[in-house]
């Protein structure tokens, strides 16, 4: 079974500042220029997921993993052959508009179809920076594929199929599917990535990622992000000195709370 | 222009996310008219209460996107420019795959709808909650989901509406589906008091204590991501902007740093108080009442006076 896993690599937000984000779109680029580079958080679930299909099957199973983007996806590519990813595909794209999934869906359309259509293709619902949560249905009409989401875990079932295991809300549904089939991946209980050992890393240093060109494509004219403003979240805050817990407990409880514990219940 | 409605009955509340997707088309009511309510459900589902006079029932017994479109398209869902759909993931993707096929533009999780000179605006969460984008859409027909940050505005149930029911095949590629709803003893989401957990608070210890005060509370449990991928809580327990959003009217968080993607989640909690021994965290600027002690202790301080007010009982618990 052939497994590709369709991955994003984004700026960690965590480490900019609220006033980064002022500004207009040009600047927002630039500000997260400067960021340090992480994996998707749901693309990260859908990657352990795949090695734990591996585990299961070893002899069955090849791991591929795909993503478009520039020379910062090559560090984390490394750490996935070291996990025994097969193949790693970077379609170099270096710039690219804010919030284009078509576009992006059809350059993994392309590559899918001039290296044969795998069983099983993973995307993360969506990315952490644009959050716009299409590229793996756009992808999936593209390629002519049933998509199940929200999957929270599969195994291989033989035969071409798998048992797909999806949660939304608090509705679990059983699949089982036949392949190929596109797993859009939100939230699993195994979410993060396990770590090669240093000896693996070794052996992936010298090995081969395959890189080509974005390929030209006709316009799919997308939505545009012609602005954005930072969304005001502060409260005026009340501070509590909490260098001893117990006076800190009783000055919220004092000052704050009681009152509104005794309202509420009246 | 007309305005379709796409709704999955499956997801839950068909009345509530018609009165979100109501909501977003007031914004653009004054040029656009109601066109027709499709609602995709399962075998034998009742039509629910009904925007639209013409109601389109499309009942299948485990529905896709891949089964539905070919119905949609043939019944020219969105043929009158746009079309609002639901915030469930299959409404989701049957939004994306239609605008792909009809050449048309898609925009998931809006929370504001405006018409403009050329098409529509639309305003939308971006870069994990911490940024509201404005995003111009030229291309007809338009397919836009709800958002997260919507006014809710009721409607009024139309009363003789035309429903029509067609019976969907399945997807043949499906073999087999079970369906299991999760039993809860209290709806987590609806909760009045929460206490919300973070990865400072998810060894024993910590935990134990933000276990305890929401039992004495009368309350709930929550967790972030960082603390439900440590083992610390189920992740039906998990809040923010993948998770749960929530919007009780006492929220306390312990040993979270307080990141865009989990403060999304409880912005609208009437009052917020947060306890973290780092003095620098986001949430401080973001709660009305912070401490910089150590949660499980504070946590546990409180407790005790909670369960000394009230004669070693507990808040009496009350849904919002």
């Amino acid at each position: 079974m052939k497994l590709l896993t369709c991955v994003k690599i984004v700026p960690d937000l965590e480490q900019l500042r609220t006033a980064d984000w002022q500004g207009g779109c040009e600047r927002l680029r630039q500000q997260t220029e400067f960021a340090a580079r992480v994996l998707s958080c749901f693309d990260e679930g859908a990657l352990e997921l795949a090695l734990r299909c591996r585990d299961l099957a070893p002899s069955e199973t090849s791991l591929q993993v795909l993503s478009v983007g520039g020379c910062e996806t090559v560090p984390f590519f490394r750490t996935l052959l070291a996990l025994g990813f097969s193949e790693t595909i970077l379609i170099r794209r270096e710039t690219a508009q804010f919030c284009s999934p078509a576009a992006t869906a059809a350059l993994i359309a392309s590559a899918v179809r001039s290296r044969g259509m795998p069983d099983v293709i993973l995307t993360g619902s969506q990315s952490s920076d644009e959050n716009n949560g299409e590229t793996g249905f756009m992808l999936a009409e593209m390629l002519n594929l049933l998509c199940i989401s929200d999957v929270t875990s599969f195994v291989y079932a033989g035969e071409g199929r798998l048992l797909v295991k999806s949660a939304a809300g608090r509705t679990v549904v059983r699949r089982l599917v036949e392949t190929p089939v596109l797993l859009s991946i939100g939230n699993t209980e195994c979410s993060s990535l396990r770590v090669p050992t240093l000896k693996n890393r070794l052996a992936a240093s010298a090995m081969e990622i395959s890189t080509e060109s974005a390929a030209e494509l006709s316009a799919f004219t997308e939505p545009t992000l012609a602005s954005f403003a930072v969304r005001k979240m502060e409260r005026f805050s009340h501070f509590v000195d909490g260098s001893d817990a117990s006076k800190a407990a009783v000055t919220i409880y004092n000052e704050y709370l009681r009152g509104r514990l005794v309202a509420d219940d009246m | 222009m007309t305005c379709d409605f796409i709704v999955n009955a499956l997801a839950g509340a068909p009345s509530e996310q018609l009165a979100a997707m109501y909501s977003l088309y007031a914004g653009v009511k004054e040029c656009a008219g109601i066109g027709r309510l499709f609602v995709i459900g399962g075998a034998g589902q009742k039509p629910p209460e009904s925007l639209s006079q013409e109601l389109l029932m499309l009942n299948c017994d485990d529905p896709d996107a891949v089964s539905m479109l070919p119905e949609l398209v043939a019944r020219n869902a969105g043929g009158g420019g746009l079309c609002i759909l639901g915030d469930d993931s299959l409404c989701l993707e049957i939004a994306a795959r239609l605008a792909y096929r009809l050449g048309g533009q898609s925009l998931l999780g809006v929370n504001r709808l405006r018409a403009s000179s050329n098409g529509l605006t639309a305003f939308k969460t971006i870069c994990a909650g911490r940024l509201e984008g404005c995003f111009l859409l030229t291309r007809s027909p338009f397919f836009v989901s709800t958002g997260h940050d919507l006014t809710r505005i009721e409607f009024e149930p139309l009363k003789n509406a035309v429903v029509e029911t067609l019976v969907i095949s399945g997807n043949s590629r499906i073999l087999s589906s079970s369906r299991a709803e999760e039993q809860e003893p209290t709806p987590f989401a609806y909760a009045k008091r929460l206490v919300v957990a973070g990865r400072g608070m998810s060894d024993t210890q910590g935990l134990s204590a933000a276990k305890r005060l929401a039992a004495v509370l009368g309350g709930e449990l929550g967790a972030t991501r960082p603390a439900v991928m440590c083992g610390a809580a189920p992740l039906r327990r998990m809040v923010g902007i993948s998770g749960e959003i929530v919007a009780p009217r006492l929220c306390l968080v312990g040993g979270a740093s307080g990141s865009a993607a989990l403060m999304t989640g409880i912005e609208k909690s009437r009052f917020i108080v947060a306890v973290n021994t780092d003095e620098e965290a986001p949430i401080r600027s973001c709660a009305d009442v912070f401490s910089n002690g150590d949660a499980a202790a504070v946590f546990n301080g409180l407790a005790d006076l909670i369960e000394r007010e009230t004669n070693h009982g507990q808040y009496e618990n009350k849904k919002i």
